[in-house]
C-alpha cells in the first residue's frame, strides 16, 4: 500500500467538478455497458452533454464496448434486451441534451473503422453527441466463453460481436480500432482538449468491479496513453455505495435523472427497473456518489500503461503475470505480503516494448493474500491476489 | 350453480374494484407538474409501496391544463396533452417499480354530468378536468379557479369545451364524487394537496392554492381522512431537508416529465428553481 502511495501519482477528486474553460473540447466516455456512465460518471457526462448541446465547439462521444446483453443465466443472446438497454442509454442522452437546445432527430449509420482488420460499427448520433456500439459479448460471469477480458489476457484469440457483424482478431485489433475511432472523432474539431472517462481498473481503488468495467477502463487508459495529449478520468464503480454521498443536491438530481431515464427505458420495454432507493448499495446509491482520479497532461501526471494482470486469481502454486511494456526500459516486478515485506524479486531487467507473460511458481509461500508490485516504463502498478 | 355465481361475482368485484387495496391516496393538484415538484417522494412511495404487490391505490385529480398559453394568450391543446403525457410518464415510472409494464387505458367519464378525461395505469387513476390556467393570478383567459371561487365569474369552461361547471359548488361536488367513487369501501384515505394557509404556503401560484381550497371543500363531509398539506413555491427559501435517495427520486420524476415535454417541442422544466425544489419537501398533516 505504501508503494502505491509513493509511486502512483493520482488525484482523488471528491465532490468536485471538472471545470472546462476551453474553446473546443471532446469528451470520450468508455462504457462497458449502456448504463455505466450514467451510474458512475453521470455528473461529468451531464455537464459535457450540456456543453455539447449549446455550441458546436464541444462534442461528447460514448463508446460502449459490450452489448450488455447480460445473458449470465441463459444460453444465447437476447437481442431484445440489449436493444432495450441501448435505447435506454439514448434516452439519457436525449433528456439531458434537450434541456439545453431544441429536440432534434437521431441519426443512425454504420461506419467502417480500421483496426488490424476492418470492422463495421454502429454509430448513433444526436446533435453533437456520438455513440459507438461495439457490441462485444457481456462478460457477466467467468464461465462466459468469450469476453473482452479473456481476449486481453490471451485466453482466446478472437472475439465476435453479439450481432455477428464483425470479429476482432486479438486484443490489439480492438485497441487499434478504438484508437482510430478516437482519432477520427478528435479530428472533427480543431485542436480540441481531449478528455477520456472510464472505469478505474485498479482493484485496490475500485474493488469488486465488473470485469467488463475493469477491462474497458484498461482499454480507455491505453488509448489515452497513446493519444498523448488526452486527460484521463478514472471512476470508481460498485464500491462507491460504501462511501459517503459526495454530490450536491443539484448534482444528485443530474445523475439520478440520467439513471431514471435508463430505468424508464427498461421498464417501458418490459424489463426490470434499475431504480432501487430502498437499497443501500444499488443503482440509486451509485447515482448519488462520484469518485474519480485524474491523470492529466495539464498536471504532468503520466497516464499509467503497465496493465498488470494475474491469471488465474485466486491463484494456485503457479500463475501467470501478464503486463505490457509501452516504452523500452527497466522492468522490476516483486512480490510482497500484505504488511509490505518483500517476499521475492520476480524480475529486474531491461525490456523492449511489448506484451509479456511470466509463469511464476510461488513455491512454499503459505496460502493467503499477496501484492505484486511492478515498475514498468516508469509507472508503478500494484495488484492484489490470493494464493489458495 | 348459485355458489359458483357468487364466487364469480366476488372475484369480479375483487379484480375490478378496490378490494385489493388497503389504502387510497388522492393527489389533488392544479397542474400536471405540481405533484412531481412538491409531493414527488410521497407519490412515489404511495404508488410503489411493495408488500406482495401494490397495496395502495393512487388517484391524481388535475384541475387545470397548466400554464401553457399564458404568454401568448392562446392555449395550444396539443401542448397541454404533451404536459399531461409527461405527468403520465412520471406515474408510469413509479408504477413500474413493481410488477411488469402494462397498458394505459384512456376513458372519458361523466361525473355529475361533466365529461372528464380519465387515465388508468395499474394501481393509479388520473382525472383531468382541463380547466383554464389562472396564469399565476393574471387570469389571461378570463377564467380561473380563483375567479370562480370568488364569484367573479359564474361558470368555468374546460379548455376543450368538454365541460362547463356552473359555480364553485358544482366543481367541488364533482371532485367530491370522484373521491367517493374511487375510494369505494377503502377506509384508509390520504389526501395530498397544496396548503391553503398562505401564511404557511407563502408565494404559491393561485391555481395551486385554489385547487387546495377545492380539495378541502370536496372532502369536507368525508371522514376519517389524513390530509397532507404541502408548502410549494416557498420551499425554495427553506433548508434542504431530503436525503440523497429522496432527492434522486424527485429528480427522476421531473426528468420523466421533462423528457416528454422537450421531445415534443416544449421548453425544458429542468430549471435552477425547479432543481431547488427537488431537495425540499415540507408538509403538515391534518387528521380528520
Amino acid at each position: 500500500m505504501k508503494h502505491r502511495l509513493l509511486f502512483i501519482i493520482s488525484l482523488s477528486i471528491i465532490g468536485s467538478n471538472i471545470s472546462f474553460a476551453q474553446s473546443s473540447r471532446i469528451s470520450f466516455y468508455f462504457s462497458a455497458h449502456p448504463d455505466d456512465w450514467q451510474l458512475f460518471m453521470g455528473v461529468n457526462a451531464f455537464k459535457d452533454i450540456a456543453a455539447a448541446s449549446t455550441g458546436n465547439s464541444n462534442k461528447v462521444v460514448f463508446i460502449y464496448t459490450t452489448a450488455g446483453e447480460a445473458n449470465c443465466n441463459s444460453l444465447g443472446v437476447n437481442k431484445g434486451y440489449y436493444l432495450a438497454r441501448q435505447e435506454s442509454a439514448n434516452r439519457s442522452i436525449q433528456f439531458c441534451s434537450d434541456i439545453y437546445s431544441p429536440h432534434s432527430a437521431w441519426k443512425s449509420s454504420v461506419i467502417s473503422m480500421q483496426g488490424v482488420t476492418s470492422h463495421d460499427i454502429l454509430q448513433l448520433s444526436y446533435k453533437n453527441i456520438v455513440c459507438y456500439f461495439l457490441r462485444l459479448p457481456d462478460g457477466c460471469e467467468e464461465w462466459v466463453p468469450a469476453t473482452i477480458t479473456k481476449l486481453a489476457n490471451r485466453d482466446i484469440t478472437s472475439l465476435m460481436t453479439v450481432d455477428s457483424n464483425t470479429t476482432y482478431h486479438g486484443y490489439d485489433d480492438i485497441v487499434e480500432t478504438v484508437k482510430n475511432l478516437v482519432d477520427y472523432e478528435s479530428s472533427t474539431l480543431q485542436q480540441p482538449e481531449v478528455w477520456i472517462q472510464a472505469s478505474d481498473w485498479d482493484p485496490l481503488i475500485s474493488p469488486a468491479d465488473h470485469p467488463d468495467h475493469t477491462q474497458t477502463g484498461r482499454l480507455a487508459t491505453e488509448i489515452a496513453s497513446r493519444v498523448g495529449y488526452a486527460s484521463l478520468a478514472l471512476f470508481e464503480d460498485y464500491n462507491t455505495c460504501n462511501k459517503p454521498c459526495n454530490l450536491t443536491p443539484g448534482e444528485i438530481a443530474m445523475e439520478a435523472s440520467l439513471q431514471s431515464q435508463v430505468s424508464f427505458g427498461r421498464t417501458h420495454s418490459g424489463w426490470l427497473p434499475e431504480w432501487d432507493p430502498e437499497n443501500n448499495c444499488g443503482h440509486v446509491s451509485w447515482a448519488t456518489r462520484n469518485y474519480f482520479r485524474i491523470y492529466s497532461t495539464a498536471t504532468d501526471t503520466k497516464i499509467p500503461t503497465t496493465f498488470l494482470t494475474i491469471s488465474p486469481n485466486p491463484a494456485g502454486e503457479a500463475f501467470n503475470i501478464n503486463y505490457k511494456v509501452m516504452e523500452d526500459g527497466p522492468v522490476n516486478i516483486a512480490l510482497y505480503d500484505l504488511t509490505g515485506n518483500l517476499k521475492a524479486t520476480i524480475l529486474n531487467e531491461y525490456q523492449n516494448r511489448g506484451v509479456y507473460t511470466i509463469n511464476y511458481h510461488s513455491g512454499t509461500f503459505p496460502d493467503g493474500n499477496y501484492i505484486i508490485c511492478a515498475k514498468i516504463s516508469g509507472h508503478m502498478n500494484t495488484l492484489k491476489f490470493t494464493k489458495l | 350453480m348459485k355458489k359458483t355465481a357468487i364466487v364469480i361475482f366476488l372475484l369480479t368485484l375483487y379484480i375490478n374494484g378496490n378490494c385489493q387495496y388497503q389504502s387510497i391516496s388522492f393527489y389533488v393538484i392544479a397542474h400536471p407538474d405540481q405533484w412531481e415538484l412538491f409531493m414527488g417522494e410521497n407519490a412515489y412511495q404511495d404508488i410503489s409501496s411493495v408488500v406482495n404487490g401494490p397495496q395502495n391505490k393512487v388517484v391524481f385529480i388535475y384541475a387545470t391544463t397548466g400554464s401553457d398559453g399564458c404568454n401568448s394568450g392562446h392555449l395550444n391543446i396539443s401542448n397541454y396533452l404533451t404536459r399531461q403525457a409527461g405527468a403520465n410518464n412520471s406515474v408510469e415510472f413509479c408504477a413500474d417499480k413493481v410488477g411488469s409494464h402494462s397498458e394505459w387505458f384512456t376513458d372519458h367519464v361523466s361525473v355529475q354530468g361533466h365529461n372528464i378525461l380519465k387515465y388508468i395505469y395499474k394501481n393509479t387513476v388520473s382525472y383531468c378536468l382541463r380547466l383554464p390556467d389562472g396564469c399565476n393570478g393574471q387570469n389571461i383567459f378570463g377564467q380561473s379557479l380563483q375567479l370562480l371561487h370568488d364569484g367573479a365569474i359564474s361558470s368555468i369552461i374546460a379548455v376543450d369545451s368538454s365541460a362547463t361547471y356552473t359555480g364553485w359548488s358544482d366543481l367541488t361536488n364533482t371532485v367530491n364524487q370522484i373521491i367517493i367513487s374511487e375510494k369505494g369501501p377503502i377506509d384508509h384515505i390520504y389526501i395530498n394537496t397544496a396548503d391553503t394557509d398562505v401564511s404557511i404556503n407563502k408565494g404559491d401560484n393561485p391555481d395551486h392554492i385554489y385547487t387546495g381550497m377545492l380539495c378541502m371543500d370536496a372532502v369536507n363531509a368525508i371522514s376519517p381522512l389524513t390530509i397532507n398539506l404541502f408548502v410549494e413555491f416557498g420551499v425554495a427559501a427553506l433548508p434542504s431537508n431530503l436525503d440523497e435517495f429522496s432527492i434522486a427520486t424527485n429528480a427522476a420524476l421531473l426528468s420523466q416529465l421533462d423528457y416528454t415535454g422537450t421531445e415534443n417541442g416544449l421548453p425544458s422544466e429542468w430549471t435552477t428553481l425547479n432543481i431547488n425544489y427537488m431537495s425540499r419537501n415540507y408538509f403538515r398533516t391534518v387528521i380528520k
